[in-house]
């Protein structure tokens, strides 16, 4: 059987996102508001409700500053490359899993509207990369997506990602759902 | 090899010290660890539950490794 699993990399610890889980992007704080056409400065995990589950320890940030540098956690522009994130320090690692040993390809990463998955977010521009990558994808909709490093065969395949949100328009913006495919054989 | 890591599959084939028999079957039924290969700068990423990588190519001998 197939299973797939979201863990959100907290800046100590792990904390796994269930199926009605949101990743929200805010501004210095769980519910700061971002400025229109900047970058997240935090990102945290919150239910179906806007709970805020992660606290004590929060989500790795990985901030897009240009299309090959980050900031990790407000920390300096750092170039990305094959450690830059590393895997520990990006936002989400999404496990597959299956009950025999396989290989997996043709992987995508993207973010969409929450309903159609061949339509941008509203009103948000998202960027994602996959750890190693040296720079970062203009993720939305699925037509752009990452295209993820096909992995050779095992029964636990780890994706690291890092990714980033900016806002075009003010006011929060729910249209915006991720997802991840892959072909597994 | 280490796990969790991106190699292209010259890296893979040159660690390995493979035949150059297996390096001209890119993209003629050459592949490593269940990924079929269509040339020899294409990567792929060993995850860490791997136990071993086998590489075959057609009429040559399967080469499998412990990781």
């Amino acid at each position: 059987m197939a299973t797939f699993t979201w863990t959100a990399q907290l800046t100590s610890g792990t904390l796994t996102i269930g199926a009605t889980d949101k990743v929200g992007f805010y501004g210095a704080n769980f519910g700061d508001a971002i400025t229109v056409n900047s970058y997240q400065d935090s990102t945290h995990i919150e239910n179906s409700s806007g709970t805020h589950l992660c606290t004590t320890n929060h989500v790795n940030n990985t901030k897009y500053l240009t299309s090959t540098t980050v900031s990790i956690n407000g920390g300096g522009s750092q170039t990305l490359g094959a450690s830059v994130p590393t895997t520990a320090q990006c936002p989400l690692k999404i496990n597959f899993s299956h009950t025999s040993a396989v290989a997996t390809s043709g992987g995508k990463f993207w973010a969409d509207n929450g309903s159609d998955v061949n339509t941008a977010p509203t009103d948000v521009t998202f960027k994602a990369g996959e750890q190693s990558n040296t720079s970062w994808t203009s993720a939305a909709p699925k037509t752009s997506a990452v295209s993820l490093t096909d992995q050779s065969s095992a029964t636990s395949h780890d994706f690291y990602i890092f990714c980033s949100a900016s806002p075009t328009a003010v006011g929060d913006k729910t249209a915006f759902r991720l997802g991840i495919e892959l072909i597994y054989q | 090899m280490k796990k969790e890591k991106v190699y292209t599959i010259k890296e893979i084939l040159d660690l390995v010290e493979a035949d150059k028999k297996y390096y001209k079957m890119a993209g003629k039924g050459l592949n490593v660890g269940g990924i079929d290969v269509a040339d020899l700068e294409q990567t792929i990423r060993i995850p860490e539950s791997a136990e071993k990588l086998v590489i075959f190519a057609p009429e040559l001998k399967p080469i499998e490794i412990e990781l």
